[in-house]
């Protein structure tokens, strides 16, 4: 009874609920915003939370968590350039709906799908916080790094035809994501004298090269072509009911992927809404559509992103586990006043958290809100001429990249990613596989080695630890499988092509 | 086909230099039994195994399978892009991104942002016409007042501060 009256006081206390609008508003601009990461927007906003209540410095965080996590698909569905990792999945049909003047519809499928992930982890969260969080505590490096390969393989085998080729730029990503320190060490690596390296690739640098800077590149072409006057979709366009009853697969898919990644800590939002988009393909009725403009394939994967930014929540605010960057930031504010995440949080202070679940419902519902007022002007943004849009892309870039690190070095880097990005698109390699295995190389390496310190590098670790062999049995399963329909499809051809003689 | 046996062949040499490099990295005692070089190696060895696999795949599969039902490998609707004056015009893009960072730390993040601008519409509208001349000014001065003055970002200042106080100088 008096944690519902928390949650009422949360739902009606003007802090709160300015502090979820604000903090909903900036995470939607900053996630929108390429360069401007959730990470970003969360840490420039941590220093004004010092003097805020805690009930509403959580919820401002919380808000701009979520915001981003929806704010991140507009440039990945309207210039292909995902602002957070966890958009990237939505890049795939999103963007292939955009070209093909359905970015209104998109966008209204990735605002609904976002909104209902969003309640759903909140409800999750709410549920689940004390008594799931077991899950994360059976993790262990061998699981960590087995966790991380099947990401890696899940989305090297997207690209059914090609597996062999999602599986080399997989390789590429994790060999990029061995420059600078090693995790055990601290040995140098790969640096070549530059010191900017010594931290590594930083991951906002490698999205924006493969995604942005080779989108760009590749985009060059277009100046030949006369601009196409037609004004595409300007009008947002929500999914009908009907619509949403009919994808109601991919949702649950999301769901599930989402709900599974937010309770692993390390998990995140990428490998679920890459997850989540192989399997609603996988489960699909048309799968042939995804790639070209799927509608289930920008639904599901923005459902996994909002089911993460709340579902991740669980093992921060029952252990002090951040399962993402983001969420650490969380863990941060949580530590800036004085609260220790875990059992006892729910007992000494129950108000803030009570509260901070009720400011997530508001963030929620301004998500919608604010996404239905701001998006049309987006829209509009990308039907204004090319040489302004594409200037002012490149403007949005260059400057982002530089916000982060501060650096000039980061922008000779994000243009040599970028060049590696039009390499592998020009030689037709997927770039997915490339992008995840740079997000998820540490946590392969440094719980790979982890691992081996156990046993004195001894491999058998990995098949000594249950979670660890269901998770690479499952790796070994998405690289075979779609290997032996490519050999099945490739004899019958040919027996078609040379049917036998009598 | 060719361009298939060139790239599998560059991975594999890409695989060789990557071990070569790995093989560099000095030991360290807190390394473990694995060592800092040990996933860096096992990469190469994996790079390299899929690379001949692929090289191997190019030469078997001579032609594109053209049977009903399975389409041509790998065909997308990125191919207009990547032809000799498709290079060329992602070049020129690359260039003037170049010369943006080349130009950043003097000109500063307001100046160099205007020529970003400037460079690039003239690129796409292929030629210089007061709109666009319009747009890169108040274009930079928006870039400015976002990252500068609201998000309090600090941008290069180039040459600026030093030229005005030396003109202060010799004016005071």
């Amino acid at each position: 009874m008096t944690n519902l009256y928390y949650i009422w006081e949360g739902l009606t206390s003007l802090p709160i609920l300015l502090a979820a609008m604000a903090g909903v508003l900036w995470g939607m601009c900053g996630g929108a915003l390429p360069g401007i990461s959730t990470a970003i927007a969360m840490s420039l906003v941590l220093p004004f939370t010092y003097g805020m209540d805690p009930s509403a410095a959580l919820v401002l965080l919380g808000a701009i968590y979520i915001g981003s996590e929806y704010g991140g698909s507009i440039p990945a569905i309207l210039i292909r350039t995902p602002a957070s990792g966890s958009s990237a999945a939505t890049v795939v049909d999103g963007y292939a709906m955009q070209r093909q003047g359905r970015g209104g519809e998109a966008l209204g499928l990735s605002l609904v799908g976002g909104t209902i992930g969003g309640f759903v982890g909140l409800l999750l969260l709410s549920l689940l916080t004390q008594q799931l969080s077991k899950v994360a505590l059976w993790f262990t490096p061998p699981a960590y790094f087995a966790l991380g390969i099947l990401g890696i393989s899940v989305i090297a085998s997207l690209s059914e035809r090609n597996v062999i080729r999602g599986l080399i730029a997989g390789v590429l990503g994790l060999m990029v994501a061995t420059i600078g320190t090693d995790p055990v060490s601290g040995v140098m690596r790969f640096t070549f004298g530059y010191p900017e390296l010594m931290g590594g690739v930083p991951v906002i640098i490698v999205m924006m090269g493969v995604f942005a800077v080779t989108e760009l590149m590749i985009q060059a072409r277009e100046r030949d072509y006369s601009e196409d006057v037609t004004e595409r979709s300007t009008r947002l366009k929500l999914p009908s009911l009907k619509k949403l009853w009919s994808l109601r697969v991919p949702q649950i898919i999301a769901i599930v992927f989402g709900t599974i990644e937010g309770l692993t800590p390390g998990g995140g939002g990428s490998i679920a809404a890459f997850m989540s988009y192989n399997e609603a393909k996988r489960w699909s009725k048309e799968p042939e559509k995804f790639g070209k403009g799927s509608e289930e394939g920008v639904i599901a994967p923005e459902t996994a992103n909002n089911v993460v930014a709340l579902t991740a929540l669980i093992p921060t605010l029952s252990f002090g586990i951040p399962g993402t960057a983001t969420a650490a930031i969380l863990l941060a504010a949580l530590l800036i006043h004085g609260l220790h995440p875990g059992p006892n949080l729910f007992t000494s202070h129950p108000e803030v958290v009570y509260q901070l679940f009720s400011g997530l419902f508001l963030a929620n519902l301004g998500m919608f809100v604010f996404g239905l007022i701001i998006l049309s002007p987006i829209i509009w943004l990308v039907n204004r001429p090319r040489a302004y849009l594409r200037a002012g892309i490149f403007g949005l870039i260059f400057s982002g990249i530089y916000s982060v690190n501060g650096s000039e070095f980061d922008l000779y880097l994000v243009m040599a990613i970028g060049v590696v990005g039009y390499l592998l698109r020009s030689l037709r390699f997927p770039f997915l596989p490339f992008v995840l295995a740079v997000v998820l190389g540490y946590m392969i390496e440094a719980n790979y080695r982890r691992s081996l310190l156990i046993t004195n590098g001894d491999h058998i670790v990995f098949l000594q630890n249950p979670i660890s062999v269901c998770l690479l049995a499952l790796s070994a399963l998405f690289i075979v499988l779609p290997l032996y329909r490519q050999f099945r499809q490739r004899r019958r051809s040919s027996q078609a092509a040379h049917p036998q003689q009598p | 086909m060719l361009t298939r046996i060139v790239t599998g062949l560059a991975l594999i040499v890409l695989s060789g230099l990557y071990w070569l490099q790995a093989d560099a990295i000095p030991q360290s005692p807190m390394s473990g039994s694995v060592g800092a070089d040990g996933l860096p190696k096992l990469l190469a060895l994996v790079l390299c195994g899929l690379s001949l696999i692929f090289v191997v795949q190019s030469i078997l599969v001579r032609q594109p399978l053209a049977a009903p039902g399975i389409p041509e490998d790998d065909q997308d609707e990125d191919d207009a892009a990547f032809t000799r004056r498709g290079h060329v015009l992602a070049g020129a893009l690359l260039a003037i991104s170049i010369v943006y960072s080349v130009i950043l730390p003097y000109a500063g993040y307001t100046v160099a942002m205007g020529f970003l601008l400037l460079a690039v519409g003239v690129f796409y509208h292929r030629r210089m016409s007061a709109g666009i001349a319009t747009f890169a000014i108040l274009g930079a001065v928006v870039f400015h007042l976002i990252f500068i003055t609201l998000l309090g970002v600090r941008m290069p200042e180039g040459i600026w501060p030093n030229v005005l106080a030396f003109l202060h100088a010799h004016t005071a």
